[in-house]
């Protein structure tokens, strides 16, 4: 009898997971007939992760480094430990990436991500309330989050989660059904190393959040201190099985640990604002656009918003949680969402996007490893707590309709707006990069910088490398970024001094790095308008001695007209202690500035103005000829 | 260079640990601890309590 009652359990729980992924499907699915190259996600992130896919089999099919590529970074290449490698998925999804292609393997995944999100937490909140509904309704709050929500934008690596509600699933039920410390140790060992290799962040986040609960319980829940001893052992096994089974990833981190500070973004500019748990984000149906002018003032991005809760759930969890606070079943939930919101406010806490205060995370933005890890995210704890909180409240006896409609009252501010949940991009790669034009094992730049390359050289069957670019980590690249020139070139902040970098430079850098092809995108009318950067860069290129060879519709391929010898050191060296444009150009604004000051001063005054120039161009040595600049302040 | 809110926090828990030290009130280091890392929330709590456990005033 209890193996049929279990059978029938677990044919109920399969049945759930086809009805999760089935929502998640027909909610993100593309209503539009698309192409191969068509992908989930509306920035160039995606295109990272379909390379990382398809860069296991690759490394596989020609015996490369798993982790150390050449194909970015050119010629020096790139350490892949430090990135967002996605190793397990890749290795998992090698034969698929072979069958279908990498495009359609992400976005399979991207596509199964909130299903299986919501599955996860559905299980732990089925182990904890035996209660259908209530578990149904804890993994569709999990699973459609603020957070996944944010994160489905445009990251697989952060929102393919289901490790993480499957480990509490797996410590419930080990405390429930008495599980022997091996049973626990091996599922949570395989997990945890699984959530490693999709997200090392999550990884470390997620064991940080487990100690941490461990202690909330401890503290709140004396009577439950037995069975949280019980559960040590398994959990200790779990986490050293899975160090063991990393062990050769967390190796090569280890070997460049020097990456982490590199790749990884600030914890202060990746913060929830104190405003962010009650104000809806564009992502959110109701509300999101009237409030946008306030939400883009929030640090970080939209894809990082997780914190949203909406104010009818928030008072509700505080009147939940406050009414129960002497049942552990509430109070331990009610303290992880808690701390895990406050931990998520980062190193300072901002409203506004203005810096207001200290908060807890200060104590550990500053520590190794721990600085690698964006508070933004913490906040999927406090949903999966949330979620575990809810499924209790309307698993307890006593009228449920009611709570019921309460809850979807408040779940309706977290509604998803439908104009974000469909962003499905066509990737255009230029047909010079796909028609064999270009000799194989090219080396070449492609520019302007829309961090597209990596989706272009997949799209091209990785059949050239790109010479100091390559959007597969952050930061900028050494010894690419000691030239002046290239914040300019690759960065959006600095494109607009693009007509001050010297040609000559450029024809250095080029040759330096032995650059082979440059390939400028943009149609026609781009390269025909001078204020694009399209123009501005043949333009610039034209004058560093490069010629264009072919012209398309979608870009334009650039060689050198005569063959360009390297450059001495001397001479690279005398350009790398040359001004950075953006500096020269800020120094021509303030001088310009202060001329025009002079000038407005000497007018009002009656005094002559050649007086005080002489004696600025005399004493502050200004870099431009004072006469080069014309009229004045008012 | 500490931000701002660092010099904010660190000022504010010195009157802190100051003011609860002559005011008597228990766990002084505490609180000027949490004053320290949650400036934003620590600073108005310890007020309150500071008001609560303020002694009545005399009328002579």
């Amino acid at each position: 009898m209890n193996v049929l009652k279990k059978s029938i359990r677990t044919s109920k729980h399969n049945l759930i997971l086809i009805v999760f992924i089935s929502i998640g499907y027909f909610f993100y699915a593309n209503p539009e007939q698309h192409s191969a190259s068509t992908y989930f996600g509306n920035t160039a992130d995606p295109l990272g992760f379909i390379w990382f896919l398809n860069w296991r089999l690759f490394a596989a099919q020609h015996h490369l480094p798993f982790f150390y590529t050449y194909f970015a970074d050119a010629p020096f290449g790139t350490d892949l430990a430090w990135t967002t490698n996605l190793l397990s998925l890749g290795l998992l999804t090698a034969p698929l990436v072979a069958k279908f292609g990498a495009f359609a393997v992400y976005n399979g995944l991207m596509l199964a991500a909130p299903g299986l999100a919501c599955w996860g937490a559905y299980l732990a909140g089925f182990e904890l309330t035996e209660d259908y509904p209530a578990a149904l309704v804890a993994g569709l709050v999990f699973g459609f989050s603020s957070y996944m929500l944010g994160q489905l934008l445009d990251h697989l690596n952060l929102c393919f989660i289901f490790a993480v509600p499957f480990c509490l699933w797996a410590c419930i039920a080990a405390a429930k059904h008495g599980w022997s410390k091996w049973r626990l140790g091996a599922l949570l060992g395989v997990a945890l190393a699984f959530q490693f290799g999709v997200s090392q962040e999550i990884f470390a986040s997620l064991v940080m959040f487990a100690a941490l609960a461990f202690m909330v319980i401890h503290v709140l829940h004396p009577a439950g201190r037995p069975v949280l001893r019980r559960l040590l052992p398994g959990m200790a096994m779990g986490l050293v099985l899975s160090l063991i089974l990393i062990s050769p990833v967390l190796w090569e981190m280890l070997r460049n640990y020097g990456d982490a500070g590199r790749n990884v973004a600030a914890a202060k500019n990746y913060s929830t604002d104190l405003l962010g748990f009650i104000i809806p984000t564009p992502l959110d149906w109701l509300g999101g656009n009237l409030l946008q002018p306030v939400t883009k003032l929030f640090q970080g991005n939209y894809a990082e918003e997780g914190a949203y809760i909406g104010l009818p759930l928030l008072i509700l969890l505080v009147r939940l949680v406050w009414r129960h606070r002497s049942d552990p079943r509430f109070a331990t939930p009610g303290a992880v969402a808690l701390l895990a919101a406050i931990l998520s406010l980062g190193p300072y806490a901002h409203v506004l996007g203005h810096e207001m205060s200290t908060a807890p995370w200060i104590l550990a933005f500053k520590l190794p490893f721990l600085k690698s890890m964006l508070p933004t995210r913490f906040m999927l704890y406090a949903w999966l707590a949330i979620a575990m909180l809810l499924a209790t409240w309307l698993a307890a006896p006593g009228q449920k309709y009611r709570r019921y409609a309460v809850l979807t009252f408040c779940l309706l501010f977290l509604a998803p707006s439908r104009a974000y949940d469909r962003n499905w991009t066509q990737l255009a790669t230029p047909t010079m990069l796909t028609d064999g034009t270009l000799p194989p094992d090219s080396r070449i730049l492609i520019l302007p910088e829309y961090f597209n390359e990596m989706g272009y050289q997949y799209e091209s069957g990785m059949k050239f490398s790109l010479a100091a670019q390559g959007y597969l980590t952050g930061g900028l690249p050494e010894p690419f970024a000691k030239w002046p020139l290239y914040r300019t070139i690759f960065l959006q902040k600095y494109q607009k001094y693009l007509p001050l970098v010297d040609p000559h430079m450029l024809a250095a850098f080029l040759a330096t790095y032995q650059v082979q092809y440059v390939v400028v995108t943009g149609d026609a009318a781009e390269f025909a308008d001078a204020r694009t950067q399209t123009a501005e860069l043949a333009v610039l290129l034209q004058q560093a001695g490069w010629a264009a060879v072919r012209t398309d519709a979608d870009s334009r391929l650039y060689h050198p007209a005569t063959p360009q010898a390297v450059p001495e050191g001397v001479q690279i060296a005398a350009y790398l202690h040359e001004q950075r444009p953006e500096n020269h150009a800020r120094e021509i604004d303030y001088e310009t500035y202060w001329v025009k000051a002079i000038r407005s001063l000497a007018s009002l005054t009656g005094l002559n103005a050649q007086t005080f120039l002489n004696f600025y161009v005399a004493y502050a040595h200004p870099p431009l000829p004072v006469d080069a600049i014309a009229g004045e302040l008012w | 260079m500490a931000s701002n809110a660092v010099w904010v926090a660190l000022i504010s828990a010195g009157f802190v640990y100051r003011d609860a030290t002559r005011q008597r009130l228990p766990r002084p280091l505490a609180w000027a601890g949490a004053v320290l890392i949650f400036w934003i929330v620590a600073l108005p709590c310890y007020l309150w309590q500071r008001h609560r456990h303020k002694p009545p005033a005399r009328l002579l």
